[in-house]
């Protein structure tokens, strides 16, 4: 009898544990993976999109964008996640703003001898119908500038 | 009701396959892809997830090939039957180290989510089970019943969560084709034209919406059903076949978890259920298997 109940209870700690776990985070909106909000595609979609770019400034106050390597390849694991964590870097301090587009720079082979500040835009595209992206720039403002 | 269907008996044989099934996925998913890459990532783009938040930055990539091999071994050891439970226990341990280091820099990446999760009841399962096996216990039932719990209760709050921060604007505006052309558009999908297809057409994009947040929403009722949750494997292999040739998302791996956990195993390979469950029953508070 012992052992029937040990079947039943484990089925049933298991199973409702599980469950309730997957509905309370999904409720709080959290992430605390594997457990998820499973926010998939959630979020109304219109024909603009946002995109993070990064860009050097010259001392004369020449401008250079940087060609990060493409986020989906699978051997540019130093920069993936790059449009998710730009967003929120101006939240983090200086020192961290500074090793972070470092890493960025490193990635995409950029000397920083001449660079007098990096800076981090926030760019509006119009996201093409025809398939053949990127769209065209609709807005471009700085989102941080950090003095190198 | 639904506590008594879960611990209702079910079959060694349907337990045995659905095991077999995870492990063989969980070793295509740790064979198929280059984990020692994420050793390349600088500590200070590490954003690591709570489950290996005691990191500071990414294993080497001995440690991250070893980790690989060690859970590949694992899981084959589980597909064939002998030592199972522990092979599948380090094949699942593997992935959830390896896939939790790979969603740590910064996007919360779903992938291998449902496979994690669904896997979870499987790891309590009986050690001993065996493909042919119809005898039916308790303890092989209410794995398999759990792990469709699982997958049912994820499809759900992914369609929930739809509604919840979009609400029916997600079908009935312009959202859905808009998805369909920023996913031709990123270059990442293998068929172009099939997302242009559809986002060029307002009223197969909306019926595509539409059938996408039903299946969400429905499909805990679809995967209670025997009759219907044959139909949910179809469905899945549509949804995510689809999201991978419109958008070029890899999603496979939820076409195989559902798979594992709803197919009809007992009449698929040990014949007819009615036989199965005319064979030996072991009690349903029988004892471990």
């Amino acid at each position: 009898m012992k052992r029937a109940i040990t079947t039943v209870t484990l089925a049933r700690v298991v199973t409702y544990s599980l469950l309730g776990a997957l509905v309370l985070v999904a409720g709080l909106n959290a992430e605390i993976w594997p457990l998820s909000a499973f926010r998939l595609f959630s979020q109304l979609r219109t024909g603009e999109s946002v995109t993070w770019e990064v860009a050097t400034v010259t001392g004369d106050g020449h401008v250079t964008d940087v060609a990060l390597p493409s986020a989906s390849s699978e051997s540019s694991a130093r920069v993936r996640g790059a449009h998710h964590v730009l967003p929120r870097l101006g939240e983090r301090p200086v020192p961290e703003q500074r090793r972070v587009l470092g890493s960025y720079l490193r990635a995409a082979g950029v000397a920083t001898a001449t660079v007098a500040a990096v800076r981090v835009y926030r760019v509006v595209r119009r996201t093409p119908t025809n398939g053949r992206g990127p769209g065209p720039v609709l807005r471009r403002r700085v989102h941080l500038e950090v003095r190198w | 009701m639904i506590d008594q269907r879960l611990v209702a008996p079910g079959s060694f044989h349907r337990f045995a396959c659905a095991r077999t099934v995870l492990a063989v996925t969980i070793a295509l998913r740790l064979a198929t892809r280059r984990w020692d890459v994420l050793a390349d990532q600088p500590p200070e783009l590490f954003r690591p997830v709570p489950l290996v938040s005691w990191l500071s930055h990414p294993p080497g990539a001995g440690v991250l090939v070893a980790v690989q091999v060690v859970g590949i071994a694992g899981a084959l050891v589980a597909a064939t039957g002998r030592r199972a439970r522990p092979g599948f226990a380090v094949a699942w341990l593997a992935l959830l180290f390896l896939a939790g280091l790979r969603t740590s820099a910064g996007k919360i990446l779903h992938n291998d989510v449902l496979l994690l999760l669904a896997a979870v009841p499987i790891l309590f399962g009986p050690a001993r089970a065996r493909l042919g096996d119809v005898r039916r216990s308790a303890s092989a039932g209410w794995p398999v019943r759990a792990s469709i719990a699982v997958v049912g209760c994820v499809y759900l709050l992914t369609g929930l969560q739809k509604l919840r921060h979009s609400g029916l604007a997600w079908v009935a505006s312009d959202n859905f084709r808009w998805v369909l052309y920023g996913g031709a558009a990123s270059g990442r999908a293998p068929i172009r034209d099939a997302a242009l297809f559809i986002a060029d057409r307002p009223w197969l994009a909306h019926l595509t919406a539409a059938g996408l947040l039903g299946f969400e929403l429905a499909a805990p009722w679809l995967l209670a059903g025997r009759r219907t949750r044959t139909a949910v494997v179809a469905i899945a292999v549509v949804l995510h076949g689809g999201t991978w040739l419109t958008l070029g998302l890899d999603y496979w791996a939820w076409i195989l978890t559902v798979a594992a956990v709803a197919l009809p195993w007992d009449r698929l390979v040990a014949g007819d259920e009615p036989a199965a469950k005319a064979a030996v029953e072991l009690q349903t508070t029988g004892g471990r298997v």
